[in-house]
C-alpha cells in the first residue's frame, strides 16, 4: 500500500460524518428522561421489533467478526466455520428462553444480569461475581473492536509514524465516546440501521462479484482445498476435529447471551413478542455471517497469501474492488465497530453501577446519580479499551478475548438456571462459578499460545469453556443438594409468565 | 411439546456426522458449506411455525 488513497478515503470519511451526526440526533429520538438509567442505559425499554433487528443484529454481528471469522476460515478451513451451527442454536434458545428474563427484569427494574441473580438469590457476593465476569469478558472485547477500525484505516493506504499513526483511531473514539456518553443507547441503535445496510450492501456484493472475478465458486473451493491442505486443514473435518467444532458452537452459544452488551440489547426491546419476532428474523443476520466466512475461501481464489489471519478481509477488498467500493467496504468495518463497542460500553456501565458500585459502596445512590456514574464509567471503559489498542499487542487483546468467551459462560447456571428454578443454593452457585473460572483459565493455558480447546481425560477434545461450565454444575448441583438456601427471593413465579391476553 | 420442534434445527446443526461430506457439490459450494448455510434458514422457519402455533 502506497500512501493515502484520496478517492476510498472521502467515501469513508462521508459515511463516518454520517454516522457521527446520527449519534447525537438520536438523543432526541422516543425521547425520555436521560437523568434515568433505564433511559440511557436501556432507551426506555421500549424498542419494537424492527429497531431490535437492527441492533441486537448490529451489536452481536461485530466488526471484529468481520474479520476474524474469515480469518478463522483462512486459516483452518472447515472448523473456522463452527460460527454457522453456533448461530443456528442460539435462536432457538433465544425464543424459548429470553423473554423470560425479558419479563422479571421488567417487573423489577433489573438492567443486568446482575441485577437478576442478587434479586432471585438475595447474594450480592453471587451478584459481584456476575458483574465481574461480564466486565472482564467484555472489556478485550471492546478492545478487538479498535482493531476492526485500525484494520479499515490501515487499508485506506494511511501511514504515520508514533502517535500521529494513530490519529485517527484516537479520533474514531473520540467521536464514539462522546455520542455514547450524549445519548446513551439510542446513539447505537439509531447507527445500527446504517451500520447493518452497508454490511448487507458490502458482503452480497463480496459474496457475488468476486467468485464472477475468479470463475465461479467450484474453481475458488478447488483453489481453497489446495492452500489449506499446505496448512494441514482442509474444506472438510477431520475426525479429530468434530468434538472440538460441536462443543465449541455449544459453548460458545451458551455464552453470548450472557454477554452485558448482548443482555442491554435484549433488554432494551418492548417486550416479549417483539424477542420472539425477532429469533424468527435474526437468523437473517446468521446467513449473512456464514457467507461473511465464505471470504475466507474467496482469499484463496484470488491468491491471497498472508501470515496475519486478521488481514485477510482488507487484503481481499482492496485486490478486489475499485477504490470508492473499498472506501465503502472499510467504511462499514469501521462503522460496524461503532455500534457494538457503544453497546458494550454502556452493557459494561450499566453492570458497574447496578452491581459494583451500588451495592458495595454506595447503596443509596438516587437514579440521577446512577445514570451519571454509568455515563462516567462508559467513558472509563473505552479509554481503558483504547489504551490497550495503543500499548498492549493486539495477540494478547485477541487472547483475552478467548478467555472472555471460557469466563463468560460460567454465569450460565446462575443466570439461565435461575430463570427456572431457585432450587440452587446462591453459595453453591459462587462456588461452581469459582472453579469454572479456575479450571477454564487453567484449561486454556498453553506455554506457547492460550488455545481454546483441551483433551478430556483422554478421551476426546473439547473447548474449555464447555468443559469448565460442566464442572461449575455438577460441583453447583451437588452442593445445592446437601445445603439448603434460607436467602430471600425477590421474584415470584408468575414474575417469569407472560400474562394470557384472554384472561378476564 | 410444540417447543420441542425447535430442538429439530439443534441437533441437526450438532450432529457433523450428517454433513461432514464433500460432495454432492451446489453452485460449486462443498456439502459441508452449503448444508449448513441451509440450515440457517430452515432454523428460522422452525422457529416461525413455532411463534405462529403459539400465538393462535
Amino acid at each position: 500500500m502506497e500512501g493515502l488513497n484520496a478517492t476510498s478515503t472521502a467515501v469513508f470519511v462521508f459515511f463516518f460524518v454520517l454516522v457521527t451526526v446520527l449519534g447525537f440526533v438520536a438523543a432526541r429520538w422516543k425521547s425520555g428522561d436521560l437523568g434515568q438509567l433505564h433511559e440511557w442505559g436501556l432507551g426506555g425499554r421500549r424498542f419494537g421489533p424492527w429497531i431490535t433487528w437492527f441492533l441486537i443484529g448490529g451489536d452481536l454481528y461485530t466488526a471484529y467478526t468481520l474479520i476474524a471469522v474469515p480469518g478463522a476460515i483462512y486459516a483452518r478451513g472447515a472448523f473456522g466455520f463452527f460460527a454457522v451451527p453456533y448461530t443456528v442454536i442460539i435462536y432457538p434458545f433465544l425464543y424459548l428462553v429470553i423473554p423470560r428474563l425479558w419479563l422479571v427484569t421488567h417487573r423489577h427494574n433489573y438492567l443486568t444480569a446482575g441485577d437478576f441473580v442478587g434479586g432471585r438469590y438475595g447474594n450480592r457476593w453471587l451478584e459481584l461475581a456476575v458483574a465481574l465476569t461480564g466486565i472482564l469478558a467484555t472489556m478485550p472485547y471492546i478492545a478487538l473492536q479498535l482493531v476492526g477500525i485500525e484494520k479499515a484505516i490501515a487499508g485506506l493506504g494511511f501511514q504515520g509514524e508514533g502517535l500521529a499513526g494513530d490519529a485517527p483511531l484516537i479520533i474514531a473514539f473520540i467521536i464514539l465516546a462522546v455520542f455514547t456518553y450524549q445519548s446513551g443507547l439510542r446513539a447505537p441503535a439509531m447507527i445500527a440501521f446504517v451500520k447493518d445496510l452497508m454490511i448487507y450492501v458490502f458482503i452480497l456484493a463480496a459474496v457475488t462479484i468476486i467468485p464472477a472475478q475468479l470463475g465461479g465458486y467450484a474453481a475458488v473451493f478447488d483453489a481453497a482445498a489446495a492452500g489449506l491442505a499446505k496448512k494441514g486443514a482442509g474444506l472438510t473435518l477431520a475426525p479429530a476435529q468434530i468434538a472440538p467444532y460441536v462443543t465449541l458452537a455449544i459453548g460458545s452459544a451458551m455464552a453470548l447471551l450472557l454477554y452485558p452488551h448482548s443482555l442491554t440489547g435484549i433488554l432494551s426491546a418492548s417486550g416479549p413478542d417483539a424477542l420472539k419476532r425477532n429469533a424468527v428474523a435474526l437468523p437473517a443476520y446468521s446467513f449473512l455471517l456464514g457467507l461473511i466466512g465464505l471470504l475466507g475461501i474467496l482469499a484463496y481464489g484470488a491468491g491471497i497469501d498472508t501470515k496475519d489471519a486478521n488481514n485477510v478481509v482488507p487484503l481481499l477488498i482492496l485486490k478486489s474492488f475499485p477504490d470508492w467500493f473499498a472506501g465503502f467496504c472499510f467504511a462499514a468495518i469501521a462503522v460496524g465497530a461503532l455500534v457494538p463497542a457503544a453497546v458494550m460500553s454502556i452493557g459494561a456501565a450499566n453492570t458497574f453501577t447496578r452491581n459494583v458500585w451500588k451495592p458495595f459502596v454506595e447503596p443509596g445512590m438516587s437514579p440521577a446519580k446512577e445514570t451519571f456514574l454509568a455515563k462516567l464509567v462508559s467513558l472509563i471503559v473505552k479509554v481503558g479499551a483504547l489504551a490497550v489498542i495503543l500499548f498492549v499487542p493486539t495477540k494478547n487483546a485477541i487472547d483475552l478475548q478467548l478467555l472472555g468467551g471460557v469466563w463468560m459462560i460460567q454465569v450460565f447456571p446462575a443466570v439461565i438456571f435461575g430463570l427456572y428454578t431457585r432450587w440452587f443454593n446462591g453459595w453453591a452457585l459462587l462456588i461452581g462459578w469459582a472453579v469454572g473460572m479456575v479450571l477454564a483459565t487453567w484449561l486454556s493455558y498453553g506455554p506457547t499460545a492460550w488455545v481454546a480447546v483441551h483433551p478430556v481425560f483422554e478421551l476426546f477434545t473439547a473447548y474449555n469453556g464447555f468443559t469448565a461450565v460442566a464442572v461449575n454444575i455438577a460441583i453447583a448441583g451437588v452442593l445445592s443438594a446437601v445445603w439448603r438456601s434460607a436467602a430471600p427471593d425477590e421474584t415470584m413465579v408468575t414474575d417469569y409468565a407472560e400474562t394470557p391476553l384472554t384472561a378476564s | 411439546m410444540r417447543h420441542l420442534l425447535l430442538l429439530v434445527p439443534c441437533v441437526a446443526a450438532l450432529i457433523p456426522w450428517l454433513y461432514n461430506y464433500s460432495e454432492p457439490r451446489l453452485f460449486g459450494l462443498p456439502f459441508f458449506w452449503w448444508f449448513q448455510l441451509g440450515m440457517i434458514p430452515v432454523s428460522a422457519f422452525f422457529i416461525l411455525a413455532v411463534y405462529l402455533g403459539d400465538r393462535r
